[in-house]
This record gives C-alpha cells, sequence and structure tokens, in this order.
C-alpha cells in the first residue's frame, strides 16, 4: 500500500450492517427476490443439459473411434484412390476414341463431298423404277397437219436424253412384227461373282 | 464401397445415443407414474374421498398419455 491512502474514521453502527450485508450476499448471491431463484435453477438445468450433451457427445466419439477402428479408414482410402484413377483413365480412353471418330468422320466428308461433283447423275442401273424415255414423236407428224408448238422449245444447250433401245433393237421388233412393249425373256443368264 | 464421412457418422451417433438418453429418462417418468399409480390405489383402499381419487387418476392418465407420445416422437417411425 501506498503510503499517500487517507484513512476515514466510520461509526461502529455503520461498519455492523456492512458486515451483515456481506454475509447476507455470501448466503444469497442472487438476491432473495424470486427472480434470483429461477435464475439459479435454470443456470442449474443448463448445467445438466449441457452435461449431458457432452456425455452423448463422448459415446458418440468412442463409438466412431471404435468404428473406424474396425473398419480401417486408411485401406478405404487407397481404394477410394484406386477406384478413382481407374475412372479417370476410362475417361481419358473416351475421349481419345471419340476424338478418333470425330476425325475420321471429317475426312470421309471431305472425300464423300469431293466425289458428289462427279456423281450427280445417278446410274440408270442403282435406279429401282423404269425411265420412260422422253422422245418425241418426230415419225408420227403428218405433213400439212398444224405445226408441233414445242418443236423448238428446248434449249440447245441441254443434250439429248439417252436412249435406252437402240437401233438395231428396235429394227428386230419390227422384223418379227411382234410388239415394242413385249420384250424378250432373257435367254443369257446373268454373269453372278460366284457362277461356276 | 461405403464412403467415410466422419460429421455425418458423429452425428448420427450423437443422435442415437441422444435418443437412447431421452427414452431412458421417459421410462424412469413411465415407472415413477406407475408407482404413483399404486400409491393411489393404497390410499383409496384406506379411506380417500372418491373425488380426491378420481382428479388423480385423471392426472395420472393424463400422464401417462403424455409418456407415450414421447416415446412414439422418439422411438423411429420407421
Amino acid at each position: 500500500m501506498s503510503e499517500d491512502d487517507e484513512y476515514e474514521l466510520l461509526p461502529r453502527q455503520e461498519i455492523e450492517a456492512l458486515k451483515k450485508e456481506i454475509d447476507r450476499l455470501k448466503k444469497h448471491p442472487l438476491g432473495e427476490m424470486e427472480e434470483g431463484d429461477t435464475l439459479l435453477e435454470a443456470i442449474n438445468n443448463l448445467n445438466n443439459s449441457i452435461r449431458k450433451l457432452i456425455d452423448i457427445f463422448t459415446k458418440a466419439q468412442t463409438d466412431l473411434e471404435g468404428q473406424y477402428s474396425e473398419g480401417a479408414p486408411l485401406d478405404d482410402l487407397k481404394d477410394i484412390k484406386d477406384q478413382n484413377e481407374e475412372i479417370a483413365q476410362g475417361i481419358l480412353a473416351v475421349a481419345d476414341m471419340l476424338k478418333e471418330n470425330k476425325e475420321a468422320g471429317f475426312k470421309e466428308n471431305r472425300e464423300a463431298g469431293l466425289f458428289k461433283t462427279f456423281k450427280e447423275e445417278p446410274s440408270p442401273e442403282i435406279s429401282s423404277s423404269p425411265k420412260i424415255p422422253m422422245l418425241r414423236p418426230t415419225g408420227m407428224d403428218i405433213p400439212g397437219g398444224p405445226p408441233d408448238p414445242f418443236a423448238n422449245d428446248l434449249p440447245a444447250h441441254i443434250p439429248p436424253p439417252p436412249q435406252f433401245y437402240s437401233a438395231s433393237g428396235a429394227q428386230t421388233f419390227a422384223s418379227k412384227g411382234a410388239s415394242p412393249f413385249e420384250e424378250p425373256m432373257p435367254t443369257d443368264k446373268k454373269k453372278r461373282l460366284f457362277s461356276r | 464401397m461405403m464412403l467415410i464421412h466422419p460429421v455425418k457418422d458423429f452425428l448420427n451417433a450423437a443422435s442415437k445415443h441422444a435418443r437412447a438418453a431421452r427414452l431412458k429418462e421417459l421410462n424412469y417418468l413411465e415407472a415413477e407414474v406407475i408407482m404413483a399409480e399404486e400409491m393411489l390405489l393404497g390410499l383409496r383402499n384406506e379411506g380417500m374421498p372418491s373425488e380426491a381419487v378420481y382428479s388423480f387418476e385423471n392426472k395420472i392418465d393424463d400422464l401417462k398419455k403424455i409418456i407415450k407420445n414421447k416415446k412414439s416422437e422418439v422411438l423411429p417411425t420407421s
């Protein structure tokens, strides 16, 4: 204590009252009112609840430790790592395959686009429906009759349509007197790939 | 293969233990109620007025119902 402290003389009665007040506060720290009792009770309940919660958590921890010690989590993690590696390799393989397929398809498309310019006219062998020749009946013209209005409508740059009946064939039909629509049965066998 | 979720496992274990503790408390309360019922029967035999006996019986029945509801809440439904 420092030497500069001041001392005060108090009456004896006041000192006794202060001592009584200290004893009363020591006995009832929260006061003698009803709220003090309820507050104390609430604190006690909270203490009990926290104790129960801690007890539950310790039990859960012990359970979890036992469960993990039985299951060997390190081995599980290694298994998970291996599985993830395999999955990643599979994904890479699939991506490479897709890339190759894409490139091959692109090349095919390019080649098909180049050949398309040369294959504009479909071959008559591929077409299934029979083609009717677009010939005009020039031989049926009657002299002195009305002029043909479609005689000169074809432009010069359009090539003439293909003739499927040769002149010799027409002559044979004419010589035999048969109708040109009755085709003779084919006598020659078609050559096949595996025919002997 | 089961994946490891430590937090989930911990919370599952904690909820299991909390449920068990709650059930234990409810069983204790149920036992207390049964003891009170037996004491009430003894008081009736001793000559307790019937009005008081009926009121106590009603209270005991209410307590039993409450405990039963709490137990159904704590126990898993599945």
